[in-house]
C-alpha cells in the first residue's frame, strides 16, 4: 500500500509540475507516465512527431541526440516535433536535468516516471526489447510509421521522416 | 535436432510406439495427451502460494540473483535502489563527479536456512553506501562452492587515482560462513589510466564492469569483465579475466583474453563443468555492428581459451546498446545458451547447445515461439535436466515462462508460466539445489521474490 500510495504520490506531482511550469520547456526535465504519454501522442496529431528513447547510460544515444536536434532546424516546427523520453532512473531527475542542461540545453526531453521502462515505452511499443536507442516515427494522423532501433546517422532520420509526409 | 515445439509430438511418439495400434493412434493420443495435460497442470506448483519475498516491500529492489549450499540454504542478493518514494541522492555521498552513466546503489544479501518459512532481514554487503553501480541490466553474479564459500562479483563507483575522476569497476566478496559475514570486497580490475570521459561522453572516465564469474566445485573463482582500457571511437571493450585458485582468497594478475572487440554493455556470463571445463559467453562486435553472442572454452581450468564460436542466429545489426546476457548451462558433455537476438521477427529468445566442447552449435531455435517478445533468459541444470526462465509477452504484460528439458537439450517439455499475480515482473534468475530441485529469483514490483520449481518425473512427461 505505501508503495502503491508513493508512486501514486509520485506521479500527481509530476502531472502538476508538468501542467503549471511547461512540459516542453528545454530547461526543465518532467516525470512522464503512462498517461502523460498518452496526452502528448494525442497532441502530437497533425505533427510528423519522432519519438526517441534515450538514456545517460547509452553513449550512441548520446552521441545521436545532436543529429536529432539538428532536424528540428530543418523541419518547420508547425510540421514536425521531436518528442525526447530519458529512460533513466526518475529518481535521478535531479542530476539528469543537470547533465542534459549542461549537454543537450534545447532538447525537450521527458524521463520515464514509471518503475519499469518497458511500462512506458508500452504504449508505443508493446514488443520493445529495451535497446536503446529506439525512436518511433509518428504520422500526422498518429499512426506508428516507423520504428528505428540503434543510432542512425541524420540523413537516414531525414529520409524516414519525409517518407512519413515532411516536407524539407 | 528435434526443434523446441517438436517435444509434444516427441511425447505422441512415444504413446504411438508403445499402441502399436495404428488405428487407434489418433484417439489413444488425443486422450492420453490430454490426461498428461491434466496430470502436468495438477503437479505444476502454486507459485503464489510458494514464493516467498527476499527484499523487503518498502524499497526499491532489482536484478536479483541466487545459489544454494550444500544443506539447502538459500543466498539471494540484490541491488538495493533505496526506499521507495526516496530521491536518488546518494551520488552526493559518494566521490567523483556526476557522471554520464551514473548508478548509486547497494547490494543487499539475505539467506533463507532450510528450516525458517522465509528469508533472513537483507545486510548490506558494500561497505560504502551508494558504492554499487547496478541497473537490472548490469547483474550481481552469486555462486557457492562445495565448501559452502559464498562468491559474489558485482560492479561499482569508484574513483581513478590516475584522473581523479569516476570510474566503474569490478569487485569481488566471498563469506567463509555461509552468509554471516562477507570481506572486504576486492577491486579485481587493475585502474585505467588514461581519461576517456570524452569518448564515453558525460565524465564517465573509464568502465571496467559487466561482469561475469564462475566457480568450480572445489572453490577455483574465475572472474570476467568488460573493459574499456584502450578504447576506441568504435566503442568495442576488451575482455578481462582472473582467477583465484584458493577460494577467492588471493587472484592471479589481470590478463586481457580478447581485445576490443566486445559490445560494452552486453553483460558476461561463465559457467563451469567439473574443474577443469570453463565456458564464459560474450557479444562480439563484427563487421558493421553485427552483435554476435559467442562462446570461449577452456579446457585447462583458464590457463588457455579456445577461440570463440557462434551460437548463432540471424545477424543483428545495432549501433546502440543491447543489454543482452547470454544465460549457459551444462549437461553431460554438452553446453546450452539462451540468449536474446534483435533481429528475429519478433525479437526473441534462441536456445541451442553445443554436443560437446570445441563443437559448433547446433542451429537455434526458439524457446518462446508465441512470444511476442521474450528476454532476460537464465538456465540451470542437474543431470540431464534442464531449466530455462525468461520473461516474455504473449499478449498481455510482461510475464515469467519457464520450460524443462529432462533430456539434456533434445526437447523440452511445455511452456508454463509462473502465477506472479498482478505485480509487474521480470529479470529472472536461476540455481540448482543440492537435491536436484531448482531454485528461481525474479523482480515483482521491485520486491524481489523466490520460489522453487520442480522438474516433473520422468514418468508425468511420458518417458
Amino acid at each position: 500500500m505505501r508503495r502503491l500510495f508513493g508512486a501514486m504520490m509520485f506521479n500527481i506531482v509530476a502531472s502538476v509540475s508538468a501542467w503549471s511550469a511547461g512540459a516542453h520547456d528545454p530547461t526543465l526535465l518532467v516525470p512522464m507516465d503512462r498517461k502523460m504519454l498518452q496526452t502528448e501522442l494525442s497532441d502530437s496529431r497533425g505533427q510528423v512527431l519522432l519519438v526517441n528513447l534515450w538514456a545517460t547510460w547509452c553513449t550512441p544515444c548520446l552521441r545521436e541526440i545532436p543529429d536529432l536536434l539538428a532536424l528540428e532546424t530543418d523541419f518547420p516546427s508547425a510540421e514536425f516535433r521531436l518528442l525526447a523520453i530519458s529512460m533513466d532512473d526518475s529518481y535521478s531527475q535531479e542530476w539528469v536535468t543537470e547533465f542534459k542542461a549542461q549537454h543537450f540545453p534545447t532538447l525537450v526531453s521527458f524521463i520515464n516516471a514509471e518503475p519499469d521502462m518497458d511500462l512506458l515505452v508500452s504504449v508505443i511499443d508493446p514488443v520493445w526489447n529495451e535497446t536503446l536507442p529506439t525512436s518511433y516515427i509518428f504520422g500526422r494522423d498518429g499512426e506508428l510509421v516507423q520504428k528505428i532501433q540503434g543510432k542512425k546517422p541524420k540523413a537516414y532520420f531525414q529520409e524516414q521522416l519525409i517518407a512519413a509526409g515532411l516536407k524539407q | 535436432m528435434p526443434t523446441i515445439d517438436q517435444n509434444t509430438e516427441y511425447v505422441l511418439k512415444k504413446i504411438r510406439a508403445n499402441a502399436g495400434r495404428r488405428g487407434e493412434v489418433t484417439c489413444v493420443s488425443v486422450l492420453v495427451s490430454s490426461f498428461l495435460a491434466l496430470i502436468v497442470m495438477m503437479t505444476a506448483p502454486d507459485v503464489t502460494a510458494q514464493s516467498v519475498a527476499a527484499s523487503q516491500s518498502d524499497r526499491r529492489a532489482q536484478a536479483p540473483a541466487v545459489a544454494v549450499t550444500s544443506d539447502g540454504s538459500v543466498h539471494a542478493v540484490w541491488f538495493d535502489k533505496g526506499a521507495v518514494g526516496e530521491a536518488d541522492r546518494k551520488g552526493e555521498k559518494v566521490k567523483g563527479t556526476h557522471h554520464s552513466h551514473q548508478a548509486f546503489a547497494d547490494l543487499h544479501y539475505a539467506r533463507w536456512l532450510p528450516a525458517a518459512a522465509g528469508f533472513s532481514d537483507s545486510v548490506r554487503v558494500n561497505p560504502t553506501p551508494g558504492q554499487v553501480w547496478g541497473f537490472s541490466i548490469s547483474r550481481p553474479v552469486i555462486a557457492a562452492d562445495e565448501n559452502d564459500k559464498i562468491h559474489i562479483l558485482f560492479p561499482g563507483n569508484a574513483t581513478s587515482p590516475e584522473s581523479g575522476k569516476a570510474v566503474a569497476s569490478s569487485y569481488y566478496t566471498r563469506s567463509t560462513d555461509e552468509g554471516g559475514q562477507f570481506e572486504p570486497p576486492i577491486q579485481l580490475n587493475a585502474d585505467p589510466e588514461d581519461d576517456l570521459s570524452a569518448l564515453i561522453m558525460g565524465g564517465l572516465a573509464q568502465a571496467q564492469v559487466f561482469g561475469g564469474m564462475a566457480v568450480s566445485p572445489k572453490g577455483v573463482v574465475h572472474a570476467f569483465w568488460l573493459d574499456t582500457r584502450g578504447l576506441t571511437a568504435s566503442m568495442r571493450s576488451s575482455l578481462y579475466y582472473r582467477r583465484s585458485d584458493d577460494g577467492g582468497r588471493v587472484f592471479a594478475n589481470e590478463v586481457r583474453l580478447r581485445e576490443n572487440e566486445q559490445c560494452p554493455c552486453c553483460q558476461v556470463s561463465a559457467v563451469t563443468d567439473g574443474e577443469d571445463s570453463l565456458y564464459v559467453a560474450l557479444r562480439q562486435i563484427q563487421g558493421d555492428n553485427i552483435r554476435t553472442p559467442m562462446v570461449m572454452h577452456s579446457a585447462d581450468g583458464g590457463n588457455s581459451f579456445a577461440p570463440p564460436v557462434s551460437t548463432g542466429g540471424a545477424p543483428w545489426q545495432l549501433e546502440g546498446c543491447p543489454l543482452k546476457l547470454t544465460a549457459m548451462t551444462t549437461t553431460g558433455s554438452r553446453i546450452h545458451s539462451l540468449v536474446h537476438n534483435g533481429a528475429e521477427q519478433p525479437p526473441g529468445l534462441l536456445y541451442s547447445h553445443a554436443p560437446a566442447p570445441g563443437q559448433a552449435f547446433l542451429p537455434p531455435q526458439k524457446i518462446h515461439p508465441e512470444a511476442a517478445i521474450s528476454d532476460s533468459p537464465a538456465m540451470a541444470s542437474s543431470g540431464q535436466t534442464l531449466l530455462a526462465v525468461w520473461h516474455a509477452k504473449e499478449e498481455g504484460p510482461r510475464q515469467i515462462f519457464y520450460r524443462f528439458s529432462l533430456n539434456g537439450g533434445d526437447t523440452f517439455l511445455p511452456l508454463q508460466r509462473l502465477d506472479t499475480g498482478e505485480a509487474s515482473v521480470g529479470y529472472p534468475a536461476v540455481a540448482t539445489a543440492p537435491d536436484g530441485r531448482f531454485v528461481v529469483a525474479w523482480q515483482a514490483d521491485e520486491v524481489i521474490q523466490v520460489m522453487y520449481l520442480e522438474a516433473p518425473s520422468e514418468a508425468v512427461a511420458g518417458r
